[in-house]
């Protein structure tokens, strides 16, 4: 059953994300890409690790996305995006011999070898073991993360205000 | 219901990232309730506060203490790159204050992102934890994204601060990545744990796509060859002041996480990454060199010059050692006060908007303007490493340290590059001293006195630290790395 | 009482000097930019004089002083410390340079009267004697470096110091392009020193080369090359000399004194202070010798088609330069500093006489407008006789002394090839003092040949502050070669004191053990080809100007000359030449300026041209595409990946 789930998840994810990519319609990119952070979330979920799944459904599902699709409909982008990429054939040529380049050490490398990985503890990943974490052992970076806000915060308002005394 | 443990935090070992943060909120408070006339001393706020955070900084020299749970560590080697950010800081807003009021970007915020970027920085010194490391990067990223744009009314400004925004977001990407995979090869964020793990990782291709991936991020952030391409654009395109901060003290600050997650998480693995640094290095120093060369505008050499001296910094962490670790440190904190120094007279020269700054702008400035020319020319031959300026010690340390682990030919095509390098330096000063001017109007050089201090300041470090450099190298010396 | 303990004070001086006229001097009056400059180099010569009679005092296996000042870098176990060290080479040209530079910063003040800059002028001046200084008293290859660095700046500076000239703000980058080249070399091997020996010191260094070296082995032929790349660029040797030719767009008495008494030698100094490497490499030795011989021969037949005065003795310059290194070459580096040093007096002179003429001639160098000074400036004649004289190794001059000494050790030399530098070494001689003569005739005896009536009218014997220099240097071109009695049977009184310094010389170095006959015999063909020289040149240009015309059909060695350089059409037109053509037009026919122009320029601008075509290529990678900007990083994401995933898989 968990099998079957995870890979009728990560299928889907896959096939979504390919379509963000291939799709030439900013739109239907945008939506390929939705179905893709739903997908993603439903594979946390499937780890216990509850917490992610929703911040991924809020925050990049809900909100990022939510503000991708405004702008891509507000600037109303047509499909002619991209068009110029495609006269430089060079960059897809270069783009094979380098994805070989990383791929063929992998194989040698990799091919065969079974990377196991130790348990995670049990509630790793719960709201209540991430909630914990941010305000013990990790309350540093946590204090941080408020300078980086604060600091996005003001640089937001100080490039787009239209009239600055 | 398990009692909550708060670990151990001891308070005084971020005192300059506290002063730091303070200074900056003061700062944007103060925006609020200055008039006009009362925002010409932002600047200094933000110079005491660098001061301030600096002295305290120094004061924890020789001091090691690990807090946070391991987190964040206060030792030599941060102290040191500390004390470097800071006197970036410092001097960047030295230089900031006639050039904010002429642009009309002189503003609380302009001062608190710079004060934002080094808390960043420090934090990037000191972490030593991958998550605390991309707080610290983060941080530091977008406030250069905002100061790069903060000229809102140039074109160029805004198309830098945009480039560098999305490539900057690109690039955290992939860092973000290897450390996700580095976390999950080892179970652990924490770097010396991470070291510990390593010894059995050899070979595993998550490992060492985690480390790959982070390589890259840092790289970007180092403008290292082939990850350099944002650096040209974004330092022509950003305020001058923000460009003579952003080659110094983020630079300082990504070679200083650099060196550490390398030295205390990847140990096990030098054996191959000094390849990749070796080539990365190499290719850095030739690159900036070479393109460097056929720049005409002053402020664009100075860009690919950086990324040449980007290339000799990574000769430090290539050579892997604890005179190599040392050996970049004191290179970063020459090249702060020589690139610092440099910019600030380019600023002189610039006039207002940053319409002057090709090479033909400079010519005749030895006439036109004495001292100028004068100190330019102590801070391009520093830069060049001619002796006896700073520039010649730090390169000299920090090329013995390769020929000392035997990395011979990395010597020589650094010192290749280096006899390369004074050929556009020193165009330079053939424009100043043996060009007459060709009759197009400049405007008139008037240095301000914020400038000249900043000026007469970095000329005396860069004699100082070329003349007796020995204290200051044996600091740098404390401040290594256990490779 | 001043001893060698103040010996740091020579350095320093100059320098306090340099500082008060860059930062103030355009404050003070010229009085005080002069009194300040020529004090301060005045009371360093004072000091390394009384330096000097202190190392005299000292037995003679204990003339070594160091003094450490404080430790520069230490680095590891790389220990440089600003030391500074007296022994006697060093105290040879200690006294050489701060001598000579005091009585060129005493010509200067007369000479740069009339020009703008005088501070600026004085600054240079007294920095390049710091740096000179520094180059000869540190006590370490890097700080020999420093000042290696510091003399090729100042000299750089002071090339271009008529910047508006476009000439000569290219001719000093020609300079600082070419010394740079040089330093590369020289910083390698620095580098290779320590990477060898794990120190830098010369007290460390010499002594133990002998054990740590094989003879002959990779390691010391590659350091020496490496040095003697160095030596090449600064001093002026084949293939890096065409620098210091088109340097003498600097004012004169820079051209005196750095272009020919005092930096040029500094390879030789590096050389002669190296000598314990040097003599472990036979094969670097073979081919400082075969260069030194060659740039001998081959500069001074160059200086034989000059009209400008300052070129002649510009080439004459790389000439001597050549007996130098050629003295080295076979190992004769007692020779080679006494040539420095009776070099430095009356080549001081001939500069600064010649400096004399164009003061007097309002700044006319083409020696066509020129004739008949003698009469009206008799100091200036009679100087630059005496100088002449020494040059052409006419006895008993200073220059012969020192001449017959490189000829005669490498008559003996135990270096492959030592007769043919010989021979080289000997028409040069020839050619030496007929070029120089020719200079002399044509500029101090016959009819004036200047046009302008307002320089004719103007001529004028220099003011005494340039003539006492004058003479006092010309006396030094008489009496300095006596340091080099007795003659024969070896052992003079320069060679016994510089014996320490050159403790194992690797061949018979100097060891004059050979019949007082063949000495005799020997000195006698040198001054012979030296009289040949001087009558030719009488003939030609004194007593029969015209002969010149028909020494096509005459024959003999002239011709000889002529036709070796290829050069018909020069000598169909020579007096054609003499009054019309501008000298660019008949340079360019020259074979000299064809190896000047197409060799040794092109391969300079062949590597410039190399790496501005690499830049603009990699230029155009900067589209200012943020996209392409991101491809790039994917891409040499990925390859690096694979790099590692490779270098990984490898184990």
């Amino acid at each position: 059953m968990e099998i079957l789930m995870f890979n009728l998840l990560g299928g889907l994810s896959v096939a979504l994300a390919l379509g963000a990519i291939i799709s030439k319609r900013p739109v239907n990119s945008a939506i390929n890409l939705i179905g893709t952070m739903f997908c993603l979330a439903g594979l946390f979920a499937m780890q216990d690790a509850h917490l992610i799944a929703a911040l991924q459904v809020l925050v990049y599902a809900g909100a990022i996305m939510a503000l991708f699709l405004f702008v891509i409909m507000l600037l109303n982008v047509r499909e002619k995006v991209g068009a110029e990429s495609r006269r430089q054939p060079y960059w897809q040529l270069l783009a094979v011999v380098s994805a070989g380049a990383l791929f063929v050490p992998l194989v040698t490398l990799g091919g065969g070898k079974i990377l196991k990985f130790k348990e995670a503890a049990s509630g790793f990943g719960t709201t209540a073991a991430v909630g914990r974490l941010l305000y013990t052992d990790y309350i540093l970076p946590f204090e941080i993360a408020s300078v980086l806000l604060l600091a996005a915060l003001v640089g937001a308002v100080i490039l787009t205000k239209t009239k600055i005394r | 219901m398990t009692p909550i443990k708060i670990p151990s935090i001891a308070l005084d070992a971020i005192g300059p990232e506290m002063v730091l943060t303070a200074t900056a909120m003061v700062l944007l408070m103060i925006e609020v309730f200055a008039d006009k006339k009362g925002r010409d001393h932002l600047g200094y706020i933000a110079l005491g506060g660098s001061v301030l955070a600096g002295a305290l900084a120094y004061k924890l020299s020789g001091v090691s203490v690990t807090t946070f749970g391991g987190l964040y560590v206060v030792d030599n080697f941060s102290t040191f790159f500390k004390i470097i950010f800071m006197i970036s800081a410092g001097l960047t807003a030295l230089i900031s204050v006639k050039y904010a009021q002429d642009e009309g970007i002189n503003h609380g915020e302009y001062y608190a992102m710079i004060l934002f970027a080094t808390v960043g920085m420090c934090v990037m010194a000191s972490a030593r934890d991958l998550i605390t490391i991309f707080m610290g990067v983060e941080v530091m990223s977008i406030a250069l994204y905002v100061l790069a744009g903060m000229t809102r009314t140039r074109e160029v400004s805004n198309e830098a601060s945009l480039k560098y925004f999305i490539l900057g977001a690109f690039s955290s990407g992939f860092l973000l990545y290897g450390m996700a995979l580095v976390y999950g090869a080892t179970g652990t964020t924490q770097l010396q744990a991470i070291g510990k793990a390593a010894g059995l990782l050899t070979g595993n291709p998550m490992f060492i796509a985690g480390a790959v991936m982070m390589t890259i991020g840092f790289a970007f952030k180092v403008a290292a060859v082939p990850f350099h391409m944002w650096t040209p654009d974004v330092y022509q395109g950003s305020p001058a002041p923000v460009t003579a901060f952003m080659s110094t003290g983020p630079k300082a600050a990504a070679f200083a996480a650099f060196l550490r997650v390398f030295a205390e998480a990847f140990p096990a693995m030098k054996e191959d990454w000094w390849v990749i640094i070796w080539s990365l290095a190499v290719l850095t120093m030739t690159m900036g060199n070479v393109v460097a060369l056929v720049q005409n505008d002053v402020k664009r050499m100075l860009a690919y010059s950086s990324i040449a001296h980007a290339g000799y910094i990574l000769v430090g962490l290539a050579v892997a050692s604890p005179a190599g670790s040392s050996g970049a440190a004191f290179y970063l904190l020459v090249y702060a006060f020589m690139n610092i120094g440099a910019f600030a007279l380019l600023i002189v020269a610039a006039g207002k908007g940053e319409r002057t700054t090709t090479y033909q702008d400079f010519s005749g400035m030895g006439r036109r303007s004495p001292l100028t020319a004068l100190a330019l020319t102590i801070m391009v031959f520093s830069l060049a490493g001619i002796p006896p300026t700073a520039g010649f010690a730090g390169k000299f340390y920090l090329f013995m340290s390769a020929l000392e682990k035997g990395f011979v030919w990395l010597a020589v095509i650094a010192v290749i590059n280096s006899v390369v390098s004074v050929f556009y330096y020193l165009k330079l000063v053939v424009y100043m001293y043996m060009r007459d001017e060709d009759g197009e109007a400049r405007p008139e050089i008037s240095v301000a006195a914020p400038l000249a201090v900043a000026a007469v300041v970095t000329v005396c470090a860069v004699m100082w630290l070329g003349v007796m450099p020995a204290k200051y190298i044996d600091f740098a010396k404390s401040a290594f790395l256990p490779f | 009482m001043w001893g060698l303990e103040h010996i740091w004070w020579v350095p320093i001086l100059p320098l306090i000097g340099a500082t008060i006229n860059g930062l103030v001097g355009h404050l003070l009056s010229k009085r005080a930019v002069g009194v300040v400059a020529v004090g301060s180099t005045g009371l360093s010569f004072l000091v390394a004089l009384a330096a000097f009679g202190n190392i005299l005092g000292l037995a003679p296996d204990q003339r070594v002083y160091e003094s450490v000042l404080f430790t520069w870098i230490q680095a590891g176990s790389f220990t440089a410390e600003a030391a500074l060290q007296v022994d006697p080479l060093s105290a040879v040209f200690l006294m050489v340079v701060t001598g000579v530079g005091f009585l060129i910063h005493v010509y200067s003040v007369g000479y740069m009267g009339h020009e703008a800059g005088y501070p600026r002028y004085f600054a240079y001046l007294n920095l390049f004697m710091f740096s000179m200084l520094l180059l000869i008293l540190g006590a370490n290859f890097l700080l020999m470096f420093i000042g290696w660095e510091g003399v090729g700046l100042c000299s750089y500076l002071l090339i271009g110091y008529y910047y508006e000239k476009q000439s000569a703000s290219d001719a000093g980058k020609k300079a600082f392009v070419m010394n740079r080249i040089g330093d590369f070399g020289f910083l390698l091997a620095i580098m290779w020193i320590f990477w060898t020996f794990g120190s830098i010191d010369y007290t460390t260094v010499f002594p133990v080369a002998h054990d740590k070296l094989a003879l002959g082995g990779l390691a010391v032929t590659g350091i020496t090359l490496l040095l003697f790349l160095g030596a090449t660029g600064k001093s002026a040797q084949i293939p890096l000399y065409t620098w210091l030719p088109d340097a003498m767009e600097g004012p004169t008495p820079v051209s005196a004194l750095i272009h020919a008494a005092t930096m040029v030698t500094a390879g030789v100094y590096m050389v002669a202070r190296c000598n314990a490497l040097f003599n472990l490499a036979p094969m670097t030795m073979m081919i400082v010798a075969l260069i030194g011989a060659t740039t001998a021969i081959f500069a001074a037949t160059m200086g034989l088609y000059q009209f400008d005065i300052k070129r002649v003795l510009a080439y004459s310059t790389v000439s001597q330069l050549g007996y130098m290194f050629l003295a080295c070459g076979v190992g004769a580096y007692v020779a080679a500093v006494f040539h420095v040093m009776t070099h430095a007096f009356f080549k001081a002179c001939l500069f600064l006489g010649s400096g004399s003429v164009i003061h007097g001639m309002s700044g006319e160098q083409d020696m066509r407008q020129m004739g008949g000074l003698g009469k009206k400036m008799p100091m200036t004649h009679a100087t630059f006789l005496i100088s002449t004289l020494a040059i052409a190794g006419i006895p008993p001059l200073a220059g012969f002394f020192s001449k017959d000494e490189i000829l005669l050790s490498a008559f003996l030399g135990h270096t492959p090839g030592h007769l043919l530098y010989w021979v080289l070494a000997t028409i040069a001689a020839a050619v030496t003092a007929f070029y120089m003569f020719r200079l002399y005739f044509m500029t101090f005896t016959g009819e004036l040949r200047a046009e302008d009536h307002h320089v004719r009218d103007h001529v004028h014997e220099s003011p005494n502050v340039m003539t006492m220099p004058l003479v006092i240097l010309a006396g030094l071109a008489v009496v300095g070669g006596f340091l080099g009695l007795p003659m024969i049977e070896g052992g003079h009184a320069l060679k016994n004191f510089l014996d320490p310094v050159f403790a194992q010389p690797g061949h018979a170095a100097g060891g004059h053990d050979v019949s007082v006959g063949l000495e005799l015999l020997l000195m006698g063909v040198s001054v012979g080809m030296g009289v040949l020289g001087i009558l030719t040149a009488r003939y030609y240009y004194s007593v029969k100007p015209e002969a010149a015309v028909e020494l096509l059909n005459k024959g003999g060695m002239i011709k000889s000359i002529y036709t070796l350089m290829q050069n018909k059409y020069y000598v169909d037109e020579i007096y054609d030449a003499l009054i019309v053509k501008p000298i660019v037009a008949v340079s360019d026919k020259g074979l000299w300026r064809f190896f000047d122009v197409k060799v040794v320029d092109g391969l300079v601008n062949f590597a410039a041209t190399f790496f501005m075509g690499l830049g603009s290529m990699f230029r155009t990678a900067h589209t200012g595409l943020t996209r392409s900007y991101a491809y790039a990083m994917v891409f040499g994401g990925v390859f690096l990946a694979g790099f590692w995933l490779f270098l990984s898989s490898g184990k």
